[in-house]
Formats: C-alpha cells, structure tokens, sequence
C-alpha cells in the first residue's frame, strides 16, 4: 500500500452520530420560543460526547415551510451552555437540508446541546449532529465562531439581507461595521428572504474587506442559483474560506443577478 | 491584531476559473444519448492561478427530476484527463449543489467538463471556482477523485435499501467490489435516485469495509435529512474525510431511515474517494 497522503494528514479518523448511535434515524426536534424571534430553550443532542473530537458534522432542517431560523448550538452543562456556532441562518424550504462543519474541538464527555428561534413563534427544526474524530483534510480546530450581521431581529427573515441587481453589482451592503476577532475563514449560506417564489436565475455573490469605496474583494463571484419554484436560493457551499481578515474590520458583500433583482439572503460566518 | 497560526494560510482568494462567466452559469449539455457523457465543454482555456486550494464546483439543473454525472478535466481539448469522475447529482430545478475539490490544478491549465444524465439532451449548469490558498494552509496532496458505486446506466448512485424495519439499518450494499487505488479521504453523496416525491424522513449512513458479511464501519453513521418537497434526499454535507483505504478494497455502504415505506427508503449511494 502506498503512503498516504502528506504528513499533514492524520491516518484514518472515525465518526458517528453525537445523539445515540443506536437510535433512531430522524434528527433531535428543537423547537422555538412562544414570542417570534425569540431564542426557546436548550434542547440536548447528545448528553455526553463519546470521544474527543476535532468537530461536528451538523445537518438542519426545517420541519415548516416558510419559516426561517437562527440556531445555535452549544456545548455544556444544561443552564449553563456556550454557544460554540450562534444563530446559524435556516431558510424556509420544508426540510431543505443543509450541512456544515463545526470546527471546533470538543472533549469526551461533554454535552451538546441547541435551541432556535423562528420568525413564527413555536416553531420547529431539526438538527443531526455527527461527532468527528479527525479534522476533515487536517485542517486545525479554531477558537471561535461568530455571526457577521445584523441582530437575529428582522421581522421576517435572518441574515444580511441583500438584493442583487439584475445584470450588475448592487452597492455592498455591510455585513459588519466591525469584525469582532481576528478571523481566518468565512462560511457562507445563501437562502431566500421573505420572497416565498424567487425566480430562477443565477446569483452571484462577493465578499470585500475594507473600508467604504475601498473595499478588496476576497471572494470573487461565488455563484449559487435561485430555485424558480418553492423557497430555494441556494444553499451555501459548506465551505470554510481561508482568509485573514483583523478584529475591526469592515466587511461587506454585494450581488448580482442574472435577470432581475431579487431578495436574497446570505448568513456570513468567521472563525476564531 | 493576534499571531497567526502558522498551520494558516495568509489569507486567501477564491473566484471564478473563467473570469468572464455571466450570473448565469456555464451551460453543459449531455449527449442525445441517455446515460451517455456529452461533449467536453470548456471552463477556461487558460487557469489564471495555480488552484493550491482546490477547486469548488456548483451544480444546477435546468430540468427537474433527471439524475447527472458530472466529470472534471485538465487538458487541451481532445486530450482532456479526467481529474474527477461521475460527481453525482439530482435535479431539483436550480437547487444548487456543491462540492470542494482538494486538487491543485497548475496555472496555465484548460479545464473543461462534460456531462450525462438520466435523460437525452439535458442540460445542467455548473461553475467552477479557484481558491488559490488551501483551506488552513494544508497542501493539496490530491492527484484525482474517483467514483465508487456510481451508476453510469442511470447516470445516478447504487441504489442502498435502508430496510422494511424503520430506523434500522438495512443490509450493506457494494460500492465497489475492489478498490482501483489507494484512497486517503473519502466523501459521501447521497441522492433520491427516481424517486420524484420523497416524504419527509431522516436518514443515517454508514460506510464500511471488508467482504461481504464482514463489514467493519469506517464512517457514520451521518444522519440527514430528506426534504417532504420537490428533489432534496439530502445530500450529505460536501465533507471529506480523511481515511486509508488501501487499493484492493471492498467498500459498502448500508443506510436507515425513520420510514420503512418500500419507495422512500432507498437512496442512491455514491462515494468518492481522493487519490494521493
């Protein structure tokens, strides 16, 4: 057998469900509080990890159609959870999945827990965490993860809300003012907003890092579609983005459709 | 502003191989056979970069409900290599799929990819992007992706039956009797196969090696959901996991599911594997 890979890389890994590896199929339900836009309570996934390991593996769902959500997941003891990925941004689409990789080590026997809020109060996602022995690809744990945009408020949907021009770039809109931390890579999730039939077009999204009219674009024309039936922009590409971008910068995106403007929305995150 | 790690790449750059590329799309077209691969259509006739970072692709179909695979190719045209093979996707019409790449393409390169599906003629739309820094600085040790358990007769994934009994796990079904190469990290695809009207359902999948009746779980299980909705059995998180899978190697996969309904609990299976 060949030598495997770079020495960068860790020799096999193991991975399993952080729930209960004998339990059922479905997803944990996590359901929002009885006042719209705000967080419910903790809802436990897994009580105590099996392993350490090096992440989760998360997949939502939304167990209602058109209504969005902002999850976070944490770690420790019930009533005393830090989140470690806040206010992940779900749009609309009944069960649309979407995954992402939590980099962020954890511990044997910690537990793991999430709760949501929606935009229609009392209502319910679902999230299948998966506990990653080895990090995917030998890329290292961060320290943090933190949301970059508005407050999780908006009356209708969650995210940095944008419309992308049809056949040109809009203005940027600001993402953030001030980045929190020293951050070294950015997810991004598209969805749509409160437009419940997007037309089916291209969408093409950038990502700058500066002050206004000065912006350096870091991502270039990333680009998703708009579903022409049901609530589907998107999803995101799943990907962390190397960048490094400092504590207080100024960061911002822009868009442009292949037709005509739509509503869009794009959840932006940065590692610690 | 804080040390970096010097695991980390400095900073990185991610944007389109063809930098002239409208919002909407390169448009591949299979050929007017079904389950036959189309023509190479081109992405860029030149790299502009090195992709030491690899390659992010997204997919989109034009037309719902047909089954794609989707190759990738360096080369000048006639004498394209194929770089990765049958990526798999279903075809919710315009929901976007992605998959990274870990593969560093040298600046200079043509890339160009051609496609086929369930269904003569159709056409999906792709895009390719460069990320010129690897992720967290790891080099780019892949040389190729290849496809266990595509199925190029229906241009879908094996067919894995999670069961009658719900959330159990079924039986293991063969992705590949016998691995070409050595594999060193591994990704799952899932989708809904032809089946055009999934309920709503969770799934679990494992991936396991060894002879038949011998299987040992290498991955899993991943649990994911199935949209109640249009085409969305999951997919899996485009997530690659390192592992060592020796050339020579029987790999199977085995699915569960919260329905033991005869139609929705089977999922096309495909795994791909990263080659050194």
């Amino acid at each position: 057998m060949a030598e495997m890979g770079s020495v960068f890389w860790h020799g096999g890994g193991y991975m399993e469900d952080a729930a209960n590896v004998s339990g059922g199929a479905d997803g944990v339900t996590v359901t929002s509080s009885a006042t719209a836009h705000v967080k419910g309570s903790w809802t436990q996934i897994d009580s105590s990890t099996a392993f350490a390991c090096a992440g989760l593996l998360v997949h939502c769902s939304n167990a209602n159609a058109n209504v969005a959500f902002a999850i976070d997941i944490g770690i420790g003891a019930a009533a005393s959870e830090v989140i470690i990925f806040p206010d992940f941004v779900l749009g609309a689409q009944t069960r649309m999945p979407f995954g992402f990789y939590i980099p962020i080590a954890i511990p044997a026997g910690v537990r793991i827990a999430a709760r949501c809020a929606a935009s229609t109060l009392s209502s319910s996602c679902r999230v299948y965490c998966t506990l990653v022995a080895n990090s995917p690809l030998g890329l290292p744990s961060g320290g943090q993860i933190g949301y970059v945009g508005p407050a999780i408020v908006d009356a209708q949907t969650y995210g940095v809300r944008f419309f992308p021009g049809g056949g040109s770039y809009n203005a940027y809109t600001v993402c953030t003012a001030s980045s929190a931390f020293d951050a070294r890579a950015i997810l991004l999730n598209f969805h749509s907003s409160a437009d419940t039939a997007p037309n089916a077009q291209g969408v093409q999204i950038e990502l700058s890092v500066g002050a206004a009219a000065s912006e350096v674009i870091i991502l270039e024309r990333i680009t998703y579609q708009a579903a022409g039936t049901a609530d589907v922009e998107g999803p995101g590409p799943s990907f962390w983005f190397p960048c490094q971008i400092p504590a207080g910068s100024r960061i911002a995106i822009r868009a442009e459709a292949s037709s005509v403007a739509e509503d869009a929305l794009v959840g932006v995150y940065i590692l610690g | 502003m804080a040390e970096w790690s010097t695991e980390f790449s400095h900073g990185g750059y991610c944007r389109l191989v063809d930098t002239s590329q409208l919002a909407d799309w390169l448009t591949v077209v299979a050929s007017g056979t079904a389950n036959t691969k189309g023509s190479w259509t081109e992405a860029t006739s030149s790299l502009y970069e090195s992709s030491t970072g690899g390659l992010l692709v997204s997919f989109a179909g034009v037309t719902a409900n047909a089954d794609f695979l989707l190759d990738i190719g360096v080369g000048g045209a006639g004498s394209e290599v194929i770089i990765a093979e049958n990526l798999s996707w279903d075809a919710q019409n315009r929901v976007t799929s992605w998959m990274h790449l870990p593969l560093c393409v040298p600046s200079g390169s043509r890339v160009a990819a051609r496609v086929q599906s369930s269904t003569a003629s159709h056409s999906t739309r792709i895009a390719i992007h460069g990320i010129t820094r690897g992720p967290w600085a790891r080099p780019m040790v892949g040389s190729q992706i290849v496809a266990l358990g595509a199925a190029t007769g229906d241009s879908g994934g094996t067919a894995v039956d999670a069961g009658a009994t719900a959330n159990a796990f079924g039986a293991w079904v063969q992705l590949s009797a016998s691995t070409s190469v050595d594999i060193c990290a591994l990704r799952i695809h899932t989708g809904q196969g032809t089946n055009t009207a999934p309920t709503s359902t969770g799934f679990g999948v494992q991936i396991g090696l060894g002879a038949a009746a011998s299987e040992v779980v290498l991955l899993g299980p991943v649990k994911f959901p199935c949209a109640g909705t249009g085409d969305y059995a999951g997919p899996v998180a485009p997530f690659w996991y390192p592992c060592q899978i020796p050339a020579g190697s029987r790999v199977a996969a085995r699915l569960m599911s919260n329905t033991a309904d005869a139609t929705d609990r089977i999922l096309d299976v495909t795994a791909y594997g990263l080659v050194a």
